[in-house]
């Protein structure tokens, strides 16, 4: 780690990091990201470890354990270079044959390579494949290139030129008038100017101000965050850096919630090397411009993800928020100004200064520029982080890029902003993805996370589920949204339970309407949009429900019923076997019952059979 | 001493409030009167039972907003509705909620009647706490006890001292039980012609909600 | 109570504020959960009142105050482990432990943990035990994890390892 003291200093660094560069022939890229761990990828990590240093090619080949390459269903990923061949659920008994056959002969090997769903042919490289093609990877394609614990990386990828452009070359006003020109809105979920808050903080009185992480990332199904800071987090230090300038703040603070360990460490690795390489603490580059870094933990609580909540809890505080007539622009942290924004929102901030504002806002539409991340999950066959210019369809993602339904169920809404989104039915798929589109639709763009649901989903167990989740969440100062939420979950539970009559509907209504209007913060204020928004789009389900007593989709389990097909049943006893309550019986190669009421729905059996003969209703 | 005025307007009426006040503060100086819970005058506003909530446009415009009035300082031509037909449907559903809650604490009964509650449809529980804080705001900041706090969350939320067990900066000063809406028993009605049923002022009925009556401290010694 | 391990981890963070959840964590971990003697010590050596610090560790769901299990199995709630499945792997381990979310069994082996969302989203149903995360799960999938456990366990206690 070298210590930089001036532009000509980084710059003679990345020289010389990219002359070392060159003398590696090969690049093994393996990710490291949270979700590949899960499928063993520090298994693939030893196993070349070991096969490099058998064959003595440490000096030819360079290993490095990446962030997130956002196909997260085929992990663990593994990437070659120079030659581009994408490999998918590589295993550690794999590794040997790829050596020699890629390393050694410079040969593909065929079964880790990805198989086109519809013609069956090999693709090769991850730019040809449905998943990666229509993206549009400005952030994320760092992350197959970065080892997030060297800060060589980075720098190898011109890390760390726009902070040197911005110190020496602009002025704080012209920082922000740019990102203006950028028209960058947060990516937090509410979608601000960016460039507004860097002003109204700039101008508020006071000479101590903070600039703040937002890492929090609550919203479940979001994980767009999390493999940015783990798989890149100089990225996000260099945008802190820039917008700290802009703003006249000399200290900062990323805010990483606690579910996320690696996101935490890998962050904190950065700051270590960004300070001992005198990129971050006194007279950064020799401009004069002081910054230092801290990292702060959330302690799991979904509502430190909003603003004034977040910065209680830096202080020491339970996560209450408070009432944001003031607004922490002008007393935030401490009762000073501060400005707080979100991982992407940063990370995308060296970009727009390295090559302009004016590219920037070719990208996405009238209103909503660049790209956004969106993490594709639920029903849906390819999941995994998709970066995708403003204005594509929706359509165009989940059918597209996500590959369409899985399992044969067809696909019949996408979740979008949380549990303060709302669903989007499969027929206003052409909605452009921006901000102001899907709020028009009655949800809005939210962090990212995009849930995909089919017909074996009920919408009124996902409304339910997220009245629930948020009655867990809520800090429970204010009445309406920790009563009001209480209620409403009484009424969506005895709805499912096939309790509900013909005043369970207008009830919910009428409380929705007043948890919106006077609660506290945006959670309560948000919180009835999903309830609202299935009843918008799907109210037979919720009729069938109350009237008929019956759950479309075979969801909820008060309401429905297992049984098996005469026609379909071979016999073979499996499910009677796995049966929690030996509810199933039959003889051997003849047709089995279940008997309805010793039945648990727990639904082993239809899992386990193999001729789909177990049906639910 | 010349105290700075700023102009805004209340249900119509146009009027000069001192800056710095409160929508609450400065509408009572005008005899405006909007029905509060978790208020207290000396203890710091907390905006946690939202029934002081007005309507409120910053410049007069079309777009409105809500926001409890006990923290929404006044601006410059800020205009105020105290009784629209969106405050007043929320204030029912509040005091709806409140009395499911805590049917048998005599404000809530009070804040039900006020706002022509009739009927409850949400299954009646038996809280004594309805969580307004003013004991905790009064122990911290009248009487320098630092004893109680909240715990938990959501739901769960409750008041209590640390660890269950009252700590040596508790004086016993009850000023938690003086201020608490929760210990006032509601009125059973005449017995007797002449008579009244007289719980509200029968100490060992006193409800299970304080924090001192929970922690026995000094129920035992009657204090009157 | 020897207050070393709480004294040190508090100067490891400098007695800072705003490191008061990252200082509450490493105690839990020192001691499996937040006993009440070092919370009165981070109350004293941070100079905040124990009310505070009795409400933070009481507010986060990621806090306890009673002792943890030996185990930690965490299932994953969050929407996109929802329909796909997850209610069922806690229903199964509801059934399997005999215990509900937020408890310890008798035996003080397993804790049984639902957390909102583990952002791991693409490879749902998601499971966090011991420290590993487990994607794809189902029911029996999540119970063979659990009777790996706990024959590892036998086996330890079997070759005389303490366990």
């Amino acid at each position: 780690m070298r210590k930089i003291k001036s532009v000509s200093d980084l710059e003679k660094w990345r020289e010389a990091i990219l002359e070392k560069e060159k003398g590696h022939e090969f690049i093994i890229s393996v990710c490291g990201g949270t979700g590949c761990q899960a499928y063993g990828c520090q298994k693939v990590k030893a196993a070349f470890q070991k096969e490099l240093k058998r064959e003595g090619m440490k000096e030819k080949v360079a290993l490095k354990i990446t962030g997130c390459p956002g196909f997260c269903e085929r992990g663990p990923l593994v990437t070659i270079y120079p030659q581009n061949f994408f490999y998918q659920r590589v295993k550690a008994e794999d590794v040997p044959l790829i050596i020699s056959e890629t390393i050694q002969h410079g040969r593909k090997v065929e079964h880790l390579l990805f198989e086109d769903p519809m013609d069956h042919h090999k693709i090769t490289s991850s730019q040809e494949i449905p998943f990666y093609r229509t993206q549009m990877r400005l952030l994320l394609s760092h992350n197959d290139l970065v080892d997030p614990t060297r800060t060589e990386d980075y720098l190898a990828i011109g890390g760390y030129g726009s902070l040197a452009k911005v110190l020496f070359q602009m002025r704080p006003i012209e920082v922000i008038e740019e990102i203006k020109a950028s028209g960058l809105r947060g990516r937090g979920g509410a979608g601000y100017p960016t460039a507004k808050k860097w002003e109204s903080c700039r101008k508020a009185p006071g000479e101590t101000k903070y600039v703040i992480c937002n890492c929090d990332e609550g919203d479940p199904g979001a994980f767009m965050d999390r493999s940015l800071l783990e798989g890149n987090p100089h990225s996000i230090l260099e945008g802190m850096l820039i917008g700290a300038y802009a703003i006249g703040a000399n200290e900062g603070f990323i805010y990483v919630r606690q579910e996320y360990p690696l996101a935490h460490k890998n962050a904190g690795i950065a700051i270590k090397q960004a300070r001992k390489a005198g990129l971050l603490g006194k007279n950064i580059l020799g401009s004069g411009f002081d910054f230092d870094v801290e990292m702060a933990k959330g302690g799991g609580a979904f509502v430190c993800g909003e603003s004034t909540a977040l910065i209680a809890s830096i202080e020491g505080k339970v996560g209450e928020p408070r009432s944001k007539q003031t607004h922490t622009v002008e007393q935030g942290l401490w009762g000073k100004p501060t400005n707080l924004n979100n991982v992407e929102t940063w990370a995308n901030v060296p970009l727009i200064i390295r090559k302009g504002s004016k590219w920037f806002s070719s990208i996405g539409t009238d209103k909503s520029k660049g790209t956004k991340i969106f993490s594709l999950v639920g029903k849906v066959k390819n999941t995994g982080l998709v970066e995708v210019p403003m204005g594509i369809t929706l359509k165009e993602i989940i059918f597209n890029i996500g590959g369409g339904q899985q399992d044969g169920k067809r696909i019949k809404a996408v979740q979008t902003g949380g549990p303060s989104g709302g669903c989007i039915p499969a027929s206003l798929f052409d909605v452009p993805v921006d901000f102001d589109s899907l709020t028009q639709v009655g949800s809005i763009m939210g962090s990212g996370g995009m849930i995909v649901m089919d017909e074996g989903t009920c919408m009124v167990d996902v409304a339910k589920y997220f009245v629930h989740f948020l009655q867990e969440e809520s800090c429970g100062k204010c009445l309406p949204c920790r009563e009001g939420l209480k209620r409403m979950g009484e009424i969506l539970d005895r709805i499912t339970e096939g309790k509900g009559d013909e005043e369970s509907l207008s009830l919910l209504e009428e409380l929705a309407e007043v948890v919106a209007d006077t609660s506290l913060c945006g959670l309560g204020k948000t919180a009835p949009n999903p309830v609202l928004s299935a009843l918008r789009y799907f109210r037979p389900e919720f009729e069938a429900h109350i009237l008929q007593k019956r759950c479309p989709a075979a969801v909820c389990t008060p309401l429905i019923q297992y049984s098996i097909s005469e026609t379909d049943c071979t016999g073979c006893g499996a499910c009677a076997k796995v049966c929690p309550t030996q509810a199933i019986k039959g003889e051997k190669k003849q047709s089995h019952l279940i008997l309805v009421e010793i039945c648990s729905k727990c639904g082993s059996c239809k899992d386990i059979c193999k001729s789909n003969a177990v049906m639910v209703q | 001493m010349e105290r700075k005025t700023v102009n805004i307007t209340i249900d119509g009426r146009s009027l000069d409030v001192e800056e710095g006040n409160t929508i609450l503060l400065a509408a009572r100086e005008f005899g405006v009167h909007i029905p509060t819970l978790c208020y207290m005058d000396h203890l710091s506003p907390y905006g946690g039972c939202r029934i002081c909530v007005v309507e409120i446009s910053n410049n007069g415009g079309g777009k409105t907003f809500i926001d409890t009035s006990c923290t929404h300082e006044v601006r410059e031509g800020m205009v105020i509705q105290t009784n629209s037909p969106r405050i007043i449907r929320a204030r029912k559903m509040l005091a709806e909620l409140l009395v499911s809650s805590a049917p048998n604490v005599k404000i809530t009964q009070d804040i039900a009647a006020r706002m022509g509650l009739l009927k409850v449809r949400f299954p009646m529980e038996d809280n004594r706490c309805i969580l307004c804080g003013l004991c905790i705001r009064m122990c911290y900041e009248q009487m320098d006890g630092k004893a109680l706090g909240f715990v938990g969350r959501g739901m769960g939320r409750k008041v209590s001292m640390p660890f269950e067990v009252r700590p040596e900066t508790c004086r016993l000063c009850r000023g938690c039980d003086y201020v608490c809406p929760g210990v006032i028993i509601p009125c059973q009605g005449v017995k007797e012609p002449g008579e009244l049923c007289g719980r509200c002022v029968r100490i060992e009925e006193m409800p299970n909600c304080c924090p001192m009556g929970t922690f026995g401290c000094f129920c035992e010694q009657n204090p009157l | 109570m020897d207050f070393k391990p709480v004294d040190r981890i508090v100067d490891k963070y400098q007695e800072k504020r705003t490191a008061l959840i990252s200082i509450l964590h490493e105690i839990q971990g020192e001691y499996s959960h937040l006993p009440e003697g070092a919370l009165r010590r981070v109350a004293s050596r941070l100079r905040m009142d124990l009310n505070d610090i009795y409400g933070v560790a009481t507010f986060y769901k990621s806090f306890s105050l009673i002792p943890k299990g030996k185990h930690s199995v965490t299932l994953c709630l969050g929407t996109a482990c929802h329909v796909r499945g997850g209610p069922k792997i806690l229903r199964e381990m509801k059934k399997l432990l005999k215990i509900e979310p937020g408890q310890t069994t008798e035996d003080r082996k397993f804790s049984l943990n639902v957390v909102n969302c583990l952002g791991v989203c693409a490879i749902g149903p998601v499971m966090f035990v011991d420290g590993k995360f487990y994607g794809e799960m189902n029911p029996v999938k999540a119970k063979r994890i659990i009777d790996k456990i706990n024959k590892n366990n036998r086996n330890k206690r079997k070759n005389g390892v303490k366990s």
